[in-house]
């Protein structure tokens, strides 16, 4: 049986560090952002209460979780969360997660794609979506956020520079 | 032909199109090992006497168990329990669906519970939940328009949880359509002309959308082609075999690229009207295709052009220059909607303004426009559209396809880059 | 106008392009497997493997993997193949590479869906009457499209035809489409030329209007870069595959051969076909390139003795935007013109090693009543294809 052969392709250790590290910062930036911009934090208050979405990559890839407590306050739960999120965006494949996370494919072109499947509530999904691209203006560079994006929102210089500072800086330090 | 770096296309569906093909249904059904089956309709199908031709095409090797035909308007999921049991008491080992959209849900949900054996459909709706062959389905569409007959999705209401369920899974896809042209032939000129129009946009859409690919790109021109080629005169000889049968057929093949590519701002803005003010969907995507294009036009201009071809031949395609197609094909949707508000007296409106219901009464009041937009910022087929629309870009088409004039794409000359327009 | 009736189907679902691979795990795991076992030659197992382990990294499935098939493989391969399937467990099947491969991949899939004795019994014709395991096509660049279809030949007494054969996925991935040499690309090319051409020819089916259409324009378009560029130095990081062009040609090609095999598994065989597999048993020409020398005479035989429409080949054929400026008259002359141009330019490339004749590709001539005896049927006598192979052997067009 010289021609059979069995694989165990393995895992991707670094890839998988960097793809939680930057979950982690998206969620915290989302957190960030619901305090810091209007838009964000208009959308969040149109959602209800408890309400709940994840972001991350199947076969038990890296996941991040951000939910409203009953207060309405919007908190990143981590990639350990025990809640069943609301609306689930899954990505099929690590490797296409690290594709959207390094910039190469933007969520729109990746969805066209179907390199991702949304379950739960379309118009809340719809929300988190929208949220998702702010949070993706205030942290990429300009050339870099308008591939990610399909229109480069026209903002205020004050959101531009005070916000996008205050949001990098709450999802580093974390409040 | 323009190539996605990635692409996927699926439409395991076995078409069968003709004059007289229902009667290919029987050996159809032996092939899969189906002995027994069961008829879902409805009530308006049924007293058109469609089911009567049906039946008559099933031979002796297919009993047929059960005829029901109390499928309401939105497949309620009472309605799918009920049809359940009475397709596992009648011993049936399979479903024909005779109708239009609605029938076609409710055939997929029925078809959930008694292959998965199952009395919660609820587990089964997400990506992903279906994981096997469900029991064999035959849909047979009595309207030229929705493609359901080709898709893969379904929705069903539960009205005790106030919720509606949807399902999406390839799984779900009829095993066979038959497109016969007998089942549309008594549809009435004003609901040819909307449902073809609905079809006609499901092209338009795709091939304009950012999922296009190859093959969606095809079955999107040769659609329309078909469309143009027959429905003024089907509208005019209603008894038209041939052009009844076009129809279907590109029905049938815009249904593929569309559920292939997805659709985007059209339907959005179409489903948003329809759950707001009732407005029947082929109304609404006639009257908003060509404000669609125009809104897209600085992203995809370049393909809404090509279609002029399918829309107005090969001769006016030549004759005009590249810049100038897209503003001629938008012209030409304007002009065939026109010409089928003509044929059917005023039965097919061109701008929402005009849209009445049977008493007369307009049917989308201006205020109403807000919450439309409103509505549709969670429609899903939004993430499809080229170009991002928020709520005040919706609601500035709207203002437009609600008097009927021409999109003014200037308003948004600062806030999309038209770049790719002056290079056109 | 349309036919009385029509019908298509392709049960296959094709995803084409950019880290198509990736998708794989999650797409199988969709149908209900989780543990597919691969099937393949040394050559492709050398080159691919890698790729297809990293975009199953982290997918947490095992994969096996045998690379014993070859040209001659037969039952005993299938009887040590089942033997593998079943003693560890798999639950689908991958095939990667063209032909054979392809072929011992589907008996295989026969008999671990049901009985081993199965084989003879359901050889024929539609005789499987239900679903097999799952099964996932990955092509190379000579893929033929044969591999798509509900084909399988075991050998001469015993092959099979359903479309319960036919894979769940197809799956196009520019890392697996990797160059080789131009004659065997351009029979592969030329043989979904040929089939997609000769369906598109024969009445109006729109819905299989859009696959012949594709193959036509991306062989038309694609193929003589392709060949071209295997004639080019090298440039140092060729290897890579950085040039997205190049790659984006080879994998327009697979796709043409993908849905030629499609469109096969929906119509009867057209003329061309069946003289290019009998041309090809007379001579060393492979059947592909004796399709693509018939094929510009078997069509204006068509357009001729059919008063068929013919014009709106040209539109596959050029695009568009040149169909619609040329007068409608000029379209069938100028869309066969057009594929004898390319069959001529490959002579001269190829160094002669792509006929352009049947007598380049050294075919007797005594052989031509032989041939048009074998293959004589209802709507082409033998005198009739005796005609086609006469001019095909000289290269002289057929006159209305
Ligand atoms: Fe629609």
């Amino acid at each position: 049986m010289g021609n059979f052969a069995t694989l165990q392709p393995g895992g991707r250790p670094l890839v998988r560090f960097y793809l939680a590290f930057m979950l982690w910062f998206v969620g915290r930036a989302i957190q960030a952002a619901a305090l810091v911009d209007p838009n964000v934090r208009k959308e969040f208050n149109d959602l209800p209460d408890d309400f709940s979405f994840s972001l991350g990559a199947a076969f038990n890839g890296p996941q991040m979780a951000i939910g409203k407590d009953s207060n309405g306050k919007v908190k990143y739960l981590g990639k350990n969360s025990n809640i069943v999120p609301q609306v689930k965006i899954t990505i099929k494949s690590m490797e296409a997660l690290f594709l959207l996370f390094t910039f190469r494919e933007s969520t729109p072109v990746a969805n066209s794609r179907e390199r991702m499947t949304v379950e739960g509530n379309l118009s809340h999904a719809c929300a988190c979506v929208r949220i998702l691209d702010i949070v993706q203006v205030y942290l990429l560079p300009k050339p870099i956020a308008k591939l990610a994006i399909k229109r480069y929102p026209k903002w205020s210089l004050k959101k531009h520079t005070i916000n996008r500072l205050l949001i990098n800086l709450r999802a580093i330090i974390g409040f | 032909m323009h190539l996605p770096e990635y692409y996927e296309f699926c439409c395991t569906v076995k078409t069968v199109a003709g004059h007289d093909v229902l009667e290919s249904i029987p050996e159809l059904l032996s092939k899969m090992n189906s002995k027994k089956t069961m008829i879902i309709t409805d009530k308006g199908v049924e007293l058109a006497g469609l089911v009567k031709i049906v039946t008559d095409a099933i031979s002796e090797n297919i009993e047929i168990g059960a005829i029901e035909s109390d499928v309401p308007p939105d497949s309620d999921v009472r309605v799918v329990n009920n049809l359940s049991k009475i397709y596992v008491k009648n011993g049936c080992d399979s479903i024909i669906a005779v109708g239009g959209g609605s029938v076609l849900d409710t055939a997929k949900g029925v078809n959930i519970i008694v292959s998965e054996n199952s009395d919660d459909l609820m587990k089964f709706t997400g990506a992903g939940a279906l994981k096997r062959k469900l029991r064999p389905l035959v849909a047979v569409p009595t309207t030229s328009g929705t493609g359901s007959e080709v898709t893969s999705v379904a929705v069903i209401a539960d009205p005790e949880r106030n919720k509606k369920m949807a399902f999406s899974s390839l799984y779900l896809l009829p095993d066979i359509a038959v497109l016969d042209s007998r089942m549309t032939l008594t549809l009435p000129d004003f609901l040819t002309s909307q449902t073809a129009m609905d079809a006609l946009t499901h092209a338009a859409e795709a091939y304009t959308c950012l999922s296009k690919n190859p093959v969606s790109d095809i079955h999107a021109i040769n659609a329309i082609k078909l469309i143009t080629e027959n429905l003024l005169n089907v509208i005019k000889n209603p008894t038209d075999k041939e052009g009844r049968l076009a129809l279907a057929t590109a029905a049938n093949i815009a249904g593929m690229s569309f559920s292939n590519s997805m659709v985007g701002m059209v339907h959005t803005l179409g489903h948003s009207i329809g759950a707001v003010c009732h407005v029947p969907h082929g109304t609404c995507m006639s009257i908003l295709l060509p404000y669609g294009l125009e809104y897209n036009m600085h992203k995809t201009g370049e393909y809404t052009g090509e279609l002029l071809y399918p829309l107005a031949g090969d001769k006016v395609y030549s004759k005009t220059p590249k810049s100038k197609r897209p503003e001629k094909a938008i012209e030409y949707i304007r002009d065939l909607n026109q010409k089928l508000c003509d044929a059917t007296d005023g039965r097919h409106p061109v701008c929402l303004k005009d849209v009445l219901d049977r008493d007369g009464n307009m049917m989308v009041p201006e205020d109403k426009l807000p919450e439309i937009a409103k509505t549709a910022l969670g429609d899903g087929s939004i993430f499809y559209n080229p170009e991002e629309l928020d709520f005040d870009d919706i609601l500035k088409v709207l203002k437009f396809a609600w008097s009927g004039e021409k999109l003014d794409r200037s308003l948004w000359i600062h806030k999309n880059s038209f770049k790719n327009q002056e290079s056109l | 106008m349309l036919p009385e009736s029509f019908n298509f189907m392709c049960p296959s679902k094709t995803g084409s392009g950019f880290r198509a691979l990736d998708q794989l795990p999650s797409d199988l795991v969709a149908i209900n497997a989780s543990h597919p076992l691969i099937i393949t030659d040394k050559y492709c197992s050398g080159k691919y493997t890698k790729t297809i382990e990293n975009a199953f990294k982290c997918s947490e499935m095992t994969l096996g993997i045998y690379n014993g098939i070859k040209s001659n493989s037969g039952i005993e391969t299938v009887s040590e193949l089942a033997k593998i399937y079943n003693n560890n467990g798999f639950d689908s099947i991958i095939a990667l590479g063209h032909g054979r491969i392809a072929d011992i991949a589907k008996i295989l899939n026969i008999v671990v869906s049901g009985k081993p004795d199965d084989l003879k019994e359901l050889a024929g014709v539609d005789k499987i009457t239900s679903p097999l395991k799952p099964f996932v096509y990955i092509p190379v660049l000579n893929s033929d499209g044969r591999e798509a279809t509900g084909d399988a030949y075991l050998d001469d007494e015993i092959s099979f035809s359903s479309n319960f054969l036919m894979p769940n996925i197809v799956c196009i991935d520019p890392r697996i489409i990797t160059e080789e040499s131009p004659y065997k690309v351009i029979n592969s090319a030329f043989r979904a030329l040929t089939i997609a051409s000769e369906s598109y020819t024969e009445g109006d089916n729109p819905l299989s209007g859009a696959y012949e259409h594709i193959a036509i324009e991306f062989v038309m378009t694609n193929l003589k870069n392709v060949v071209e560029n295997s004639y080019k130095e090298k440039k140092r990081f060729s290897k890579l595959n950085l040039d997205t062009t190049e790659s984006k040609e080879r994998i327009c090609l697979v796709n043409a051969s993908i849905m030629s095999g499609y469109i096969y598994s929906n119509k009867p065989q057209g003329i061309s076909e069946k003289l290019g597999y009998a041309i090809s048993k007379k001579c060393r020409v492979e059947p592909g390139i004796a399709m693509g020398i018939v094929l510009p005479y078997s069509l204006e035989y068509k357009a001729n003795r059919k008063n068929y429409d013919l014009e709106k080949f040209m539109l596959p054929i050029a695009g568009l935007d040149i169909y619609c400026s040329t007068p409608a008259g000029q379209r069938f002359d100028s869309a066969i013109g057009q594929i004898r141009y390319l069959q001529n330019e490959f002579y001269s490339i190829t160094s002669t090693e792509v006929p352009r004749t049947l007598e380049d590709a050294g075919l007797d001539e005594s052989m031509l009543s032989e041939i048009a005896k074998e293959v004589a049927c209802d709507d082409y006598h033998e005198a009739t294809c005796f005609f086609i192979l006469e001019h095909a052997f000289y290269g002289k067009p057929v006159l209305p």
